[in-house]
């Protein structure tokens, strides 16, 4: 019996063929030919070819299906970004590069290593060390305290600890059995919430807070518990509500963001008039303002996309990420123990919290708060991040494949 | 500058179109993958080794068929049998292959033309992994799974 993986050719052939019309046709949005353009449309397919191609090789069982999602969203998201400005997306497909190193590296730790053991302490430390760094170093941005230069570079520390974070929990959920050895962990992560409370990145702390409530929910399975963390949660929520001003103005907004319409209100307000103006098939590419919308490069590109691909492709770009969800859950299901269930649940549930708070942020369905919207967004930190947990998620398939691979050939079968 | 608006106007509906295959192939390519896994895993599960034809004269057979074995297989001449070996010197219903509790054992109904290990085999003995069954003019090479043996 012959088991045959499926290949992704005919999906990666269709995203070449978007992007590289995408950028043909911004070479020509000036009346002249823009040489720069289709050069970094055909560069991007070279590195989205390379990447497939060298990724199905060195690891026979990756889930080609996930790297073909998150190639065809970073491709979407290179179109805006050199639409919005070329600079940026110069820059971008620099991080996309580094990304697939993180990438490769996250497949080999996670193929190599078992539960990483004694490392997930340091990796806490790690944690915290860096969240510490962007509450005392870091400049503050669009309001939250999450920029460290470096350098010469902006970084955005709390980005990268997300994934180390995702380790030590999974470790944590899967290895203590009683809640009483949970304790540490949970008090470890509300500090890590607590410092990003204080250095007013509310987006990273709603999402620390709620992958550790469902990564607990998955590790342990108790119910009563979780709903009490989720009181705890809200109640913090509330108090963040009181004491901080420009939490209150996120809410008021969120209430009503027109009668602010110059002010505070001014994103929203422009985010929803340029999802309204695309309507359905969009305004065409290059021919919206989606520049309008402050900060429309990153946190706001999901409007800027809905203006001008319409809102049947904003909604298919959701639906790329629900597939996403679909195939890590299936990579958790299959893994054979608890730590990389869990690991992969939980980057699965990061990536995908992140995509709901942002999306549903701009669609003001809840109160905005900035984060990027992964590969998509422009944003070296969060790329390179998106890139890590990705590669966890495939590290666990590949070994997930190998597994299976050994069952088939134990009956006188084969994988190719 | 017109001509511009006037192309980009009408690619929209190629980019909707070509996001909307994209999509369509990754989730009928998703749900073709579950599906195929999830039959092969079951087979995997359901098989307890398989067979490799070491040597053989029968007209059925060649040297490196393969067979997966299931939790019962009859080996024999007959068309009904699982694994059918077309000699002469094979009976109807030659041997037996089972699975039992603490292992793997071969039960044999013609003992005059069957050898396990190049030796006689009487009517049930336990097969491991590496044994050679010869059964009239065909040798097979057995392979049990870990769990099995």
């Amino acid at each position: 019996m012959i088991y045959v993986r499926r290949s992704a050719a005919v999906v990666l052939f269709f995203i070449l063929l978007l992007v590289l019309s995408a950028f043909g046709l911004l070479a020509f949005r000036d009346g002249q030919f823009d040489i720069i353009a289709a050069a970094f449309g055909i560069g991007a397919c070279v590195l989205f070819v390379t990447l497939y191609n060298v990724a199905k090789t060195v690891f026979r069982h990756i889930d080609r299906y996930v790297l073909i999602i998150c190639i065809f969203l970073t491709g979407i998201g290179f179109i805006m970004q050199y639409r919005l400005n070329p600079e940026y997306a110069l820059r971008q497909i620099i991080m996309f590069a580094i990304g697939i190193v993180a990438l490769f590296i996250a497949i080999a730790a996670v193929k190599k290593a078992g539960n990483f053991g004694k490392w997930n302490y340091i990796f806490m430390a790690g944690v915290l060390g860096l969240l510490l760094l962007s509450l005392l170093f870091a400049r503050v941005i669009g309001g939250a305290r999450n920029w460290v230069q470096i350098l010469g570079m902006s970084m955005q520390p709390s980005e990268f600890a997300k994934v180390l974070f995702i380790v030590t929990a999974a470790y944590f959920f899967s290895n203590k059995n009683r809640i009483a050895s949970i304790l540490p962990f949970l008090l470890f992560s509300a500090a890590c919430i607590l410092v990003l409370v204080l250095s007013k990145d509310l987006g990273a702390a709603i999402l620390y807070a709620l992958t550790t409530l469902v990564m607990f929910f998955a590790g342990t399975g108790r119910a009563l518990l979780t709903l009490a963390g989720m009181g705890i949660l809200s109640a913090g929520a509330y108090a963040s509500y009181r004491l901080f001003p420009h939490v209150k103005t996120r809410v008021d907004i969120w209430q009503n963001p027109w009668v602010a319409e110059r002010t505070e209100g001014y994103q929203i307000v422009q985010a929803l008039m340029a999802i309204a103006s695309g309507s359905l098939f969009g305004m065409g590419l290059g021919l919206g303002s989606p520049a309008s919308i402050p900060a429309s490069y990153t946190d706001f590109i999901f409007a800027g996309l809905c203006e001008e691909f319409g809102i049947i492709a904003g909604v298919a770009v959701i639906l790329f990420y629900l597939l996403f969800v679909l195939r890590g859950a299936l990579i958790a299901l299959n893994a054979r123990t608890l730590f990389h269930q869990l690991l992969v649940f939980g980057c699965t549930a990061m990536l995908c919290l992140q995509c709901f708070v942002i999306i549903a942020g701009v669609i003001k369905m809840i109160p905005l708060t900035g984060i990027t919207l992964p590969f998509i967004s422009y944003g070296g930190s969060s790329m390179v991040s998106c890139m890590a947990l990705v590669g966890i998620i495939e590290g666990v398939a590949v070994k997930n494949g190998e597994y299976d691979e050994k069952k088939i050939e134990s009956i006188g079968g084969a994988v190719l | 500058m017109q001509i511009y608006e006037a192309v980009a106007y009408a690619m929209r509906y190629w980019f909707v179109l070509v996001i909307l295959a994209i999509l369509l192939c990754v989730i009928v390519v998703s749900i073709v993958e579950y599906r195929d896994r999830k039959k092969v895993m079951a087979n995997a599960e359901s098989h307890i080794g398989y067979m490799d034809v070491v040597y053989t004269a029968a007209n059925n057979l060649e040297e490196g068929d393969r067979f997966a074995l299931a939790k019962s297989n009859i080996i024999g001449s007959s068309a009904s049998c699982n694994i059918v070996i077309n000699d002469r010197d094979v009976m109807k219903k030659h041997v037996k292959i089972n699975s039992k509790e603490d292992g793997v054992y071969v039960e044999v109904y013609a003992p005059n033309n069957t050898q396990l290990n190049g030796r006689a085999v009487k009517n049930e003995e336990p097969v491991f992994s590496g044994d050679i069954l010869l059964m009239g003019n065909t040798a097979l090479m057995l392979h049990i799974k870990e769990e099995e043996a």
